[in-house]
């Protein structure tokens, strides 16, 4: 799709590295300007997301406005930052001003935030325009973004599938060419899978590099924002422009800056392959594990060495997320009640009565569900045993970690068991929904970042992905290794022949 | 893990949710389901670990208490479903026997 020439050179300026793009932006010589990306953009969201639906509002005039600023900026002499004019979509759970801010749920109808969330802000303090907002399961719940208010997205390498999820919207916003940038947020794997899912690449950083700030909760202590990109060098530009620490947040910690590329190699590196990760004898997880064991040998040939680990309590982060989770989304979805935002139900002469219809018309059924879960599990007699007991796991788990840190330098495992699924293939099995996150929970209850690159295809053409994780605050190492392992094995970021081409 | 219409109900009304008895008789099954995978967690060997505190605060997190910019109160209100002013406005809850318990 856009292939062929342009009026800007022979490759389209959108398909440009974010760092490639920026430059010619920054350059007062080059014709390309801000307002020429984000018009490109635009013109893909429009052509390619009536099939893909990736986009719940798409902003043109707000991401117009700030190309101009950045190329007049450009004209005064002035930098307007490392991501000028690179078009950005975000996830519909982080604020920006004068946007809809729907989290693809009818209870926040009509909702528009009055400030911006820090991550964003950032980010367009860098140069970043901001072209819209992307679809996600409601309240970021699911792993589809089938359980969106606003219907699903599709998975631009097959629209048969879904894109995974929650933040299905961006990744597919970005693999299908229509933005080089776009932020997730990752509870529980959320940025991790639709990046795999969607052959590009997806970082959820250490718990407190990334102000959470106008992000809407939904389990504080496991949520974090991240960057979605084409390649790990572009997800480490947009990393480098919203981490930090923010008064607005105070969870937020000091870390050091993953700006640089300090060159780590594969040669000496130490990588962890643990036990309870493999995916031999799981159904359907054959291509998956093969496409690791790729790199793995990839690695091997480049001068690594494996390290074989075993992190007993992986086994058990499903039911421990599937208490702590819930748990805290039922208390942060407490506020929404109908009084100060959002959804009002009609003709109620109770305030217990407002509440219950409210909710129960503005939610969908996942969040029921674990609105459920989580009431129950903290509810009188089953605190200690659920709540308290997951709590406690999660301590052992994030010392199984540090002890494998000690003896690696990275883990390396699949980021899914599987390709990217059907649409509505898993639909009434919240079980089996929930399964998906196997492989990545265990990073947001040990609060340790974790990307997922590209590794590969399988038969019938469906990305997959490799995730690797590392100590808290090892972004910076996690990306340097990404990047050798796309160097190593030519594998990345390949674009979909999505239909409908402009 | 047995957990009936009757138990969905309770918990419902806990979290203020008024489900349609449709939902209710969808929900026990799939909550009964969850709970027999989740219920694991009681059994898992902790050893002496404490609750985990990753997002606790200390009191050294917290800003200064500095006066600055606020938000300005009427963008706010503008997102209200029913305001009167500066006031958010709710049915009425006080002298109301069914709001025994608000």
């Amino acid at each position: 799709m856009f292939g062929g020439s342009t009026p800007f050179g022979e490759e389209h300026p959108l398909d440009l590295p974010v760092a490639a793009m920026a430059a010619r932006v920054r350059d007062p010589e080059d014709a390309l300007k801000a307002v020429d990306l984000v018009q490109a953009a635009l013109l893909r969201i429009g052509v390619l997301d009536t099939g893909l639906k990736a986009f719940l509002c798409v902003t043109g005039d707000l991401a117009l406005e700030q190309a101009a600023a950045v190329d007049a900026k450009v004209a005064a002499g002035e930098d307007p930052g490392p991501l000028a004019g690179v078009p950005l979509a975000v996830k519909d759970n982080l604020a920006v001003p004068g946007a809809p801010l729907t989290c693809a749920s009818r209870i926040l109808a009509g909702y528009e935030p009055p400030t911006w969330a820090t991550s964003v802000e950032r980010a367009v303090a860098a140069g970043a325009c901001i072209v819209g907002k992307t679809n996600l399961d409601e309240f970021a719940m699911g792993s589809s973004t089938e359980n969106s208010a606003f219907g699903p997205t599709r998975n631009p390498y097959d629209p048969d599938r879904v894109p995974g999820g929650s933040s299905g919207g961006s990744a597919a916003a970005v693999a299908a060419g229509m933005v080089p940038l776009a932020l997730g947020s990752d509870t529980g794997g959320s940025i991790r899978q639709p990046a795999a899912l969607c052959g590009i690449v997806g970082l959820k950083p250490t718990y407190g590099r990334v102000s959470r700030n106008g992000l809407v909760a939904f389990a504080s202590s496991l949520d974090q924002v991240g960057p979605m990109a084409r390649s790990a060098a572009d997800a480490r530009a947009l990393l480098a422009a919203i981490e930090g620490v923010d008064a607005h947040d105070a969870t937020t910690r000091a870390m050091p800056s993953v700006a640089a590329d300090d060159a780590a190699t594969l040669d000496g590196l130490r990588y962890g392959t643990v036990e309870e990760f493999l995916l031999d004898g799981v159904p359907g997880g054959e291509p998956a594990q093969a496409a690791v064991n790729g790199v793995r040998a990839a690695l091997d040939a480049a001068g690594a060495t494996s390290v074989p680990l075993s992190l007993p309590l992986v086994t058990s982060s499903i039911p421990v997320y599937y208490i702590v989770a819930p748990a805290e989304a039922s208390s942060n979805l407490a506020r929404y009640d109908g009084v100060r935002y959002g959804h009002r139900a009609d003709d109620v002469d109770s305030l217990h009565g407002l509440y219950a219809r409210t909710r129960d018309e503005g939610f969908g059924a996942e969040v029921k569900r674990r609105i459920l879960i989580g009431t129950f599990a903290l509810s009188a007699g089953y605190a200690d045993a659920y709540y308290k007991k997951a709590m406690a796991a999660r301590t052992r788990l994030r010392q199984q970690f540090d002890a494998a840190f000690s003896q690696c330098d990275v883990i390396v495992s699949a980021t899914t068991p599987t390709a990217a699924f059907g649409v509505g293939e898993k639909a009434d099995d919240p079980l089996a929904m929930y399964l998906c996150d196997i492989l990545t929970v265990a990073a947001n209850l040990a609060g340790i970042p974790a990307v997922s690159i590209p590794c590969g295809m399988t038969d019938d053409g469906l990305p997959l992905g490799l995730q690797l994780w590392g100590a808290p605050g090892s972004e910076g190492r996690l990306l340097d290794v990404a990047e050798r392992i796309a160097e190593a094995t030519g594998i990345g970021y390949a674009a979909p022949s999505v239909k409908g081409d402009a | 893990m047995d957990i009936d219409e009757t138990l969905v109900r309770h918990v419902a009304d806990l979290a203020r949710l008024q489900l349609t008895d449709e939902e209710v008789a969808d929900i026990a099954p799939q909550l009964n389901r969850i709970f027999e995978h989740v219920d694991q967690v009681q059994s898992l060997d902790v050893g002496d670990a404490d609750p985990a505190t990753q997002s606790a605060i200390s009191m050294d997190d917290l800003r200064g208490d500095e006066p600055g910019d606020a938000i300005d109160p009427r963008a706010v209100l503008r997102n209200a479903p029913q305001h009167d002013g500066a006031f958010l406005v709710v049915p009425r809850f006080f002298g109301d026997a069914e709001e025994g318990e608000g």
